[in-house]
């Protein structure tokens, strides 16, 4: 199966593996082997109740549908290492039956699945899974591990103080409270660089998001760039443009959509984060970003037909005659419905 | 094809109708604006259902008289006019016997005057049916209607706050999520996806 980029889709995940495992490799570094069980816990759950929900729905499991498994690393890597176990499960079954098999599987959701896992859970249990051990520090077994020992994220501080107390190295190897996986920022860009060329991820989507909001985040901070740099890698914002929205399962299919989409949550990161003072915002703003993808198509769409009734000539090509074929499919659903 | 909608409506098609397959809240997705802002317990689910039932039922009743050859646009203002003058003994009766819980109803419960069960219920089946038929059609979708308002309520009540009728049950886990507006949503739309699944299987049972 051929992606939106022209790669085939095993191709993108298994990208998206590699860098997800490095990330992983250097969380289990910092959080010792409480991480790794939080990580080897969510993605098995996602895994098994993947299939599960696939059988029960009495569709065909695809050998090489890696897609459980980039759920099940994305959403690990967003939870604190301190994550009781249970919640982590709870999270990963709620991605995958709720986000992903509800909507028809894999290349059907209309979400992130991982984002509306985390969005789940951080809505139904914040005292645990918005607070933060410390890195290099022992954290216990036990599933709840005593608050004493946990603290609130770097992003939360920045958010209410307006500066974090970090260093920029500190800030690019993630030495600070925060999710087990998003904040080391110097691997991040390295990642963002290699999914890029390996056109995994949308280098327009990924591009006008980091230059939207880089230059709000600039003026609304009085031109601090200490400010920019801790919006982009003190938590989620980095990791959530390049895992959760610019990823290309949930990509528009035109360049112009994708631009507008990039820009659409690039804005609203940083509305949320300025104007409502949301911990993680990247996350809601690609939860409330995704329905647009389909209308931004649409309009790619209808745009490039009113070029080519005017002037004759059909701007666009393989992908726009793309997202017909998509729109097509999209209305023969609607009207079987 | 009047005709076609009269005789498919038989009494125990209509009951299967109002119940379950075109459920107002669950298939048909109507009134379900004060559900999720104002449902998050048993006692509440108790409150709407009761508030409901009296205005939907006496508007639909005394609307049913509202004679065909009324221009569509003053029939639907003749509607709320009605809706409004059952709201006032219902509202009366209500805070007599619940004050607190009405009250914690703020706006939405005046808004029921105007909801969409009654436009949409009158307006499809006032003029195609007899009185008989009709009353009943509209009991059983209040009925239905209010059935799962309270399954949802007594849902929304355990698992959003782990307590059934205001009573401590011990749940291990509370979401905690699903007191929430968003957690609402969420739950109503789990419950209109099982209720299809469930209409779904009976109809492949049946064949």
């Amino acid at each position: 199966m051929y992606s939106k980029s022209g790669k085939t889709e095993t191709s993108i995940m298994t990208d998206m593996l590699i860098v997800l495992t490095v990330l992983a490799a250097v969380a289990v570094y910092y959080y010792g082997l409480r991480a790794a069980l939080v990580i080897v816990l969510t993605v098995g759950v996602c895994c098994v109740t993947d299939f599960v929900s696939i059988k029960l729905r009495k569709k065909d499991t695809v050998i090489n549908d890696i897609s459980a498994l980039i759920t099940g690393l994305t959403l690990s890597m967003m939870l604190p290492a301190s994550a009781p176990y249970y919640e982590a499960v709870i999270a990963a079954i709620f991605a995958i039956v709720i986000a992903k098999q509800a909507f028809g599987g894999h290349g059907c959701e209309i979400f992130n699945a991982a984002a509306v896992g985390f969005l789940f859970i951080s809505l139904c249990f914040p005292e645990n899974i918005l607070t933060y051990p410390v890195y290099f520090e022992k954290i216990p077994f036990s599933s709840l591990v005593p608050s004493d020992m946990l603290k609130s994220s770097m992003t939360k501080l920045f958010i209410t103080t307006g500066s974090a107390s970090v260093s920029i190295p500190e800030l690019m190897v993630g030495k600070f409270s925060g999710p087990m996986g998003t904040g080391f920022a110097a691997v991040l860009v390295v990642a963002a660089v290699f999914l890029m060329l390996r056109r995994s991820v949308s280098a327009i989507a990924l591009s006008a998001e980091v230059v939207v909001s880089g230059v709000a985040v600039f003026l609304l901070s009085g031109f601090d760039f200490n400010s920019v740099l801790t919006f982009f890698a003190g938590g989620m914002t980095l990791f959530g443009m390049i895992f959760l929205s610019c990823e290309n399962t949930y990509m528009p299919n035109t360049r112009s959509s994708r631009l507008l989409y990039g820009i659409l949550v690039g804005g609203l990161t940083v509305l949320l984060q300025y104007y409502s003072k949301t911990e993680n915002a990247i996350v809601y703003a690609v939860v409330i970003a995704a329905p647009f993808r389909i209308e931004l198509d649409r309009r790619a769409l209808s745009f490039a037909e009113m070029l080519k009734s005017k002037h004759g000539a059909f701007f666009g090509n393989k992908s726009l005659k793309h997202v017909k074929e998509t729109l097509d499919i999209l209305d023969k659903n609607d009207e079987e419905k | 094809m009047e005709k076609d909608i009269v005789k498919e409506n038989s009494c125990k098609t209509i009951i299967f109708n109002a119940l379950l397959k075109k459920n107002p809240m669950l298939a048909s997705g109507m009134v379900i604006a004060p559900v999720i802002m104002t449902v998050d317990s048993l006692p509440r689910a108790l409150t709407l259902a009761a508030a409901f039932s009296l205005i939907t039922f006496f508007t639909l009743l005394i609307s049913s008289f509202v004679p065909k050859s009324i221009v569509y646009t003053v029939r639907i203002i003749m509607y709320a006019i009605i809706g409004a003058m059952v709201y006032v003994p219902a509202s009366i009766a209500l805070e007599y016997f619940i004050p607190e819980q009405i009250e914690r109803m703020g706006i939405f419960f005046p808004l029921l005057i105007i909801n969409s069960f009654i436009i949409f219920r009158s307006e499809s089946i006032f003029f195609l049916e007899s009185k008989g038929k009709m009353m009943l059609d509209i009991f059983f979708c209040i009925v239905g209607y209010d059935a799962a308002v309270l399954l949802y309520g007594i849902i929304r009540e355990i698992i959003g706050s782990g307590t059934a009728w205001e009573t401590i049950t011990g749940m291990p886990v509370i979401f905690s999520v699903f007191a929430e507006p968003f957690g609402g949503f969420l739950l109503l739309g789990i419950m209109a996806a099982l209720l299809r699944v469930a209409l779904l299987t009976i109809k492949k049972v049946k064949k």
